[in-house]
């Protein structure tokens, strides 16, 4: 009987690894391949009193030489986290492996995942927490189900495991379905039409988000925690089609008026040939400035606090970078915050 | 539809394939892509395979997809320069064995039996010329270095992508002091430049950027050698050093020169070729020794995705106006121009290509026209290296552009003076692509020769986007010119017509099969069909349409032009049996008396005549009649008097286009025609209603218009009602027919409840 009691005590020792469910803490992305934080990233984290660093440690891709998954861009550490960092391994997974590899295949991959993951993993720290990011769909919802019920063998049953959601998952879960893990990310960007030139904002367009989350994020089955973006792009249209995407780009880059010629509304056309962060423009290509500001982030925060059924325990900013916090200040990002308090 | 990407992958496919060494029986081919369906007829033999741009008229995952990586190339290259190494003595086969597959303890039992003169070459090399000849001619240092690269492979080629290459990194610093001990050593300048390659990718692999161009200067001093392609193999590994240590435009450089020098580098140079901004193109412009090196920057740039190809090609021309690369760049700015522009008037995909891939381009006639004028210029200045090519080229761009007499008068006399054969093919698909899309008017003449195209020429088969094009200007010369019959037979097949029969196509069909001097074409298409009946189907056909429709006197016209013979030939059924519930696949009463549908409708006529002029049986007659029309629909166990295809799921499909009697079927892209239709019979049972004096026949008259009432709701759609089953259920409940009904009909019972 005694151990019985013991049994039904695992779930609130579980529940006692993450935060009170009373208040949402602030956590941050970290995309780059070399983690060395400096002193404005340090800066945000301590200001914003975040406790959790979501940090890809590889994406997962299909090699097709050699017919097997391999992982790319393993994380390199230049930093020693502090002790009260919470370090949470993200994983990104692609389609393109998922839709070549094969079922028996997937024990023996996730094996390979998970020794992977250690090695990359600071020592002196213990993961608590794993996240697997990956833009399943309908025909690929098995495959990838089943990579993350392999990899959740392979870590003690304390680990906790998410799944980044994208608001395509949230709307479509009768057809995606919902993948086997504790907690999911609600990623509330990139919801625009990216490769329409006539889009006012692919990175968040709330009047597209509605049509996903409308009756739907309530129904959704795994308790959601979420993520907001801070990020902006360039979007390179060339005979009418998009291009390229310049991450980071911004006005700045597109004040010499010898090369570009502001249209409206964060628009720009190329009137001289010319290289721009590595590609090179044409005259007469186009050019979108996508950005989340801090208005449009601010209203999207009221709205998924709204929208949610309840409090996410964490929300989490995509992503940690000099460049892209350049352009935010303390008080916009505490802002932020404000709805879920 | 082939695209363009899609041929070139084939033909440089068969270019590797035929000239590696190492060549691999089956080439595959890249699987369907999804992009505009437009047609290509260039194909990428038109330029020499040489060129170091030629290959990159593909993207990288296609040339992949297509023929494998450049390892390949790389092997064959490396293959080739041992092979003259050796004066091509030993099987080059046997070298590459030897070099790339044997083991390092084969090759130590080799080394062990050139230093021994009495010990034998080790078994598993015995038929191995290259180990014969090196233990024959005692090549000590050959055996050596070829011990010191299978040591280093490892660590260039990791087996498992999972191991962490850096834990690594001392083996490989021990290798490197190794290697610089065997070069000082090694007295050929062969080896010794091989040496310096293992060593200085390994410097490189172990990301110590700075020791890599230190060893490139202790090293490269020291070897004199032949010209070799290692060279340019350690002039990549120096190139990722430096862009590594921030010298971005030196190696920017030198990855240029890898790509235009060295083809089993080319892709990884191109890869690695990075411009940051215009500062530093103008100093790589700078850093160039010569115009030609200039010339292949800037057909590097052209590579960027979506180019602007013409941009490049006049900067090249500027600077060297025969270089090699304009070629490949002519070729790739008409295949845009072709994609854009060729049958776009007449694809029958051109609503999609423009909808979905914004093709043709806004911007397109304006590259057009600046392409039309580059080789105008190149061909009158008479400086590119391939002048048929662009006087071809001329005239293709002439048809693109819809200039068809400036493109015949380019075109003419070319074919004589043209002698490679592979441009004279070009040149014969381009004449041909200019005869089938300026064919504007629909005529016997015009017939015929598409006939003769399709049938008996061997361009026409040799380019697989043929059949695609003379399709397409067949539909659209048919459709202008109202040619219902032959653009039903080129589309469908005539079993298809069955399934959704439509009057102008079987009257035009009618037509055409009457006509006593048919064309190539016609006869082709009539023949295809191979049906001795075609004009009795096409009566029979026409006729139960009709009656489908409720048009009874059409029907018996049609029918009775059916050859008596035939006849019975066809539908034959008796529609008058009285079903309370309805059931398609129930059994039939095999005693009534069948009729063919001409018979059916004369009876109707009969049934009709009696009624007006003999009140006392006008219900029970208009009753029958009704029965019958009703049985005959889609809804009753006598479908086939005015269907010959009937489908389950028809009700539960939208309907295709505005006729909704037409319904979607997976086997039938134009649809499957149902007979929905109840009105005709509704219509009889109503004048039955009206005059009824039995209250048992009236009730099975309101029971059946009730039926009536609701499958048109059913296939229509439209407000629900309940006229019929209200007035049964108001006043005829106490018929016995009603009775009965009730026992049977579970939504009368469940109306009558509710």
């Amino acid at each position: 009987m005694k151990r019985f009691l013991f049994l039904l005590l695992i779930p609130c020792l579980l529940a006692a690894c993450e935060p009170s469910g009373k208040t949402t803490r602030t956590a941050f992305y970290h995309w780059k391949t070399s983690v060395e934080l400096d002193s404005l990233e340090l800066g945000v984290l301590d200001h914003l009193a975040s406790d959790r660093l979501y940090v890809k440690y590889f994406d997962l891709d299909w090699d097709e030489q050699r017919g097997q998954a391999i992982p790319l861009a393993s994380v390199q550490w230049e930093y020693s986290p502090a002790a009260d960092l919470e370090i949470v391994p993200v994983i990104f997974i692609t389609t393109r492996v998922l839709e070549q590899l094969s079922d028996r295949a997937i024990p023996a991959v996730a094996k390979k995942m998970a020794a992977h993951i250690k090695k990359l993993h600071p020592q002196l720290s213990q993961i608590t927490q794993i996240q697997v990011d990956c833009d399943w769909t309908p025909s690929t919802k098995e495959r990838f189900f089943s990579l993350v019920r392999s990899l959740r063998k392979a870590f003690p049953p304390s680990v906790i495991w998410s799944a980044t959601i994208r608001l395509h998952q949230i709307r479509d879960y009768r057809q995606t379905k919902v993948p086997p893990v504790d907690r999911g990310m609600l990623m509330f960007y990139n919801m625009g039409s990216l490769r329409t030139w006539e889009e006012t904002n692919a990175i968040l367009n709330l009047e597209a988000a509605r049509t996903y989350m409308t009756g739907a994020v309530a129904a959704y089955p795994l308790p959601l925690d979420v993520a907001l973006p801070l990020y902006h792009w360039g979007a390179i249209f060339r005979r009418g089609a998009l291009t390229y995407l310049i991450n980071g780009l911004d006005e700045n880059a597109l004040d010499d008026t010898t090369r570009f010629r502001s249209l409206s509304n964060g628009r720009y056309e190329v009137v001289k040939n010319t290289y721009l962060e590595t590609y090179y423009l044409y005259s007469g290509d186009r050019i979108r400035l996508d950005r989340a500001t801090p208005a449009a982030v601010q209203q999207a925060a009221d709205a998924v606090a709204d929208w949610l059924p309840q409090k996410p325990r964490y929300l989490a900013f995509y992503h940690l970078d000099e460049s892209v916090l350049a352009s935010w200040t303390y008080d916009e990002l505490s802002q932020i915050c404000r709805p879920f308090d | 539809m082939m695209s363009f990407r899609k041929s070139v992958a084939l033909s440089i496919s068969l270019v590797i394939a035929f000239t590696s060494a190492m060549a691999q029986s089956r080439v595959c081919l890249p699987d369907y892509r999804y992009g505009p369906q437009t047609y290509s007829f260039l194909r990428p033999t038109l330029v020499n395979p040489t060129i170091a741009s030629a290959p990159f008229l593909l993207p990288f995952q296609e040339i992949y997809e297509t023929y494998g990586r450049q390892e390949r190339l790389q092997v064959r290259t490396n293959l080739q320069e041992w092979h003259e190494r050796f004066c091509e003595v030993p099987d080059i086969n046997d070298m590459g064995r030897l070099i790339y597959q044997a083991s390092i303890r084969d090759l130590q039992a080799l080394e062990s039996a050139v230093l021994n003169s009495r010990l034998p070459v080790p078994i598993s090399l015995q038929s191995n010329s290259f180990a014969a000849y090196i233990k024959r001619h005692e090549c000590k240092e050959t055996v050596e270095y070829l011990i010191y690269a299978k040591r280093c492979e490892p660590y260039a080629v990791l087996e498992d992508p999972w191991a962490d290459r850096q834990k690594y990194v001392p083996d490989m610093r021990d290798l490197i002091d190794q290697g610089l001990q065997q070069f000082r050593r090694t007295e050929s300048h062969y080896y010794r430049l091989r040496y310096a390659y293992q060593i200085i990718r390994l410097a490189h692999y172990a990301r110590e950027y700075q020791r890599v161009l230190d060893l490139h200067e202790y090293l490269m001093p020291k070897t004199d050698n032949d010209p070799s392609i290692i060279e340019y193999w350690i002039m990549g590994h120096r190139a990722g050093a430096l862009r590594a240590l921030g010298q971005e435009v030196e190696a920017a450089y030198l990855f240029s020169r890898v790509f235009e020098e060295c083809a089993g580098k080319r892709e990884s140079a191109f890869r690695s070729f990075r411009v940051r901004n215009d500062t530093q193109w103008r100093e790589l412009l700078e850093r160039c020794t010569s115009p030609e090196e200039q010339a292949t920057l800037y057909a590097l740039q052209a590579q960027g995705d979506n180019a602007r190809v013409i941009d490049e090609m006049e900067a090249i021309y500027a600077l060297d106006p025969d270089n090699h690369h304009l070629e490949v760049l002519l070729v790739k700015a008409m295949a845009v121009m072709e994609e854009d522009f060729l049958g776009t008037s007449f694809n029958r995909f051109r609503r999609e290509n423009k909808r979905y891939h914004n093709v043709p381009n806004i911007k397109a006639g304006q590259e057009l026209i600046r392409l039309q004028d580059f080789a105008r210029l190149v061909v009158r200045n008479q400086e590119p290296a391939n002048p048929m090519l662009w006087e071809i080229a001329q005239g293709y761009l002439a048809v693109l552009a819809g200039d068809f007499y400036a493109a015949t008068e380019h075109f003419e006399g070319l074919e004589a003076r043209t002698r490679d054969p592979k441009l004279k093919s070009q040149l014969r698909a381009m004449m041909l692509v200019l005869e089938v899309v300026r064919m504007d008017e629909l005529n016997d003449a015009v017939e015929n020769r598409l006939a003769e195209i399709q049938f008996d020429n061997a361009t026409y088969r040799s380019y697989p986007d043929f059949p695609d094009l003379v399709y397409d200007k067949l539909v659209s010369l048919y459709a202008q010119n109202n040619q219902a019959g032959k653009l039903y037979l080129l589309r469908y097949s005539f079993n298809d017509l069955w399934v959704n029969p439509d009057i102008a196509i079987i009257d035009s069909l009618l037509i055409l099969s009457a006509q006593n001097d048919l064309n190539r074409m016609e006869r082709s298409l009539l023949r295809q069909e191979a049906n001795l009946n075609m004009r009795n189907d096409l009566h029979n056909l026409k006729g139960m349409l009709h009656l489908a429709q409720g048009n009874q006197i059409p029907a018996i016209e049609a029918l009775k032009q059916i050859d008596n013979v035939a006849k019975n030939d066809y539908t034959r059924l008796n529609p008058f049996e009285e079903r309370l519930i309805d059931c398609i696949n129930c059994a039939r009463q095999d005693s009534f008396r069948r009729y063919n549908r001409e018979q059916l409708i004369s009876r109707f006529q009969e049934l009709e005549y009696e009624a007006l002029a003999d009140q006392s049986v006008g219900a029970r007659n208009f009753y029958l009649i009704g029965l019958a029309l009703y049985n005959m629909t889609y809804f009753g166990y006598a479908w086939e008097g005015m269907d010959n295809f009937r489908s389950g799921i028809s009700l539960k499909v939208r309907p295709i286009g505005d006729d909704a009697n037409v319904r979607p079927h997976p086997n039938y892209p134009d649809g499957n025609r149902e007979a929905f239709n109840c009105q005709p019979a509704l219509q009889y049972f109503e004048t039955a209603l009206g005059l009824a004096k039995s209250p048992e026949l009236a009730a099975r008259a309101a029971f059946m218009a009730a039926k009536c009432e609701q499958n048109l709701y059913f296939a229509y759609g439209g407000e629900r009602t309940y006229k019929y089953f209200t007035l049964l259920r108001d006043q005829y409940s106490g018929t016995s027919f009603y009775q009965e009904a009730i026992e049977e009909c579970a939504y009368l019972e469940y109306f009558v409840n509710r």
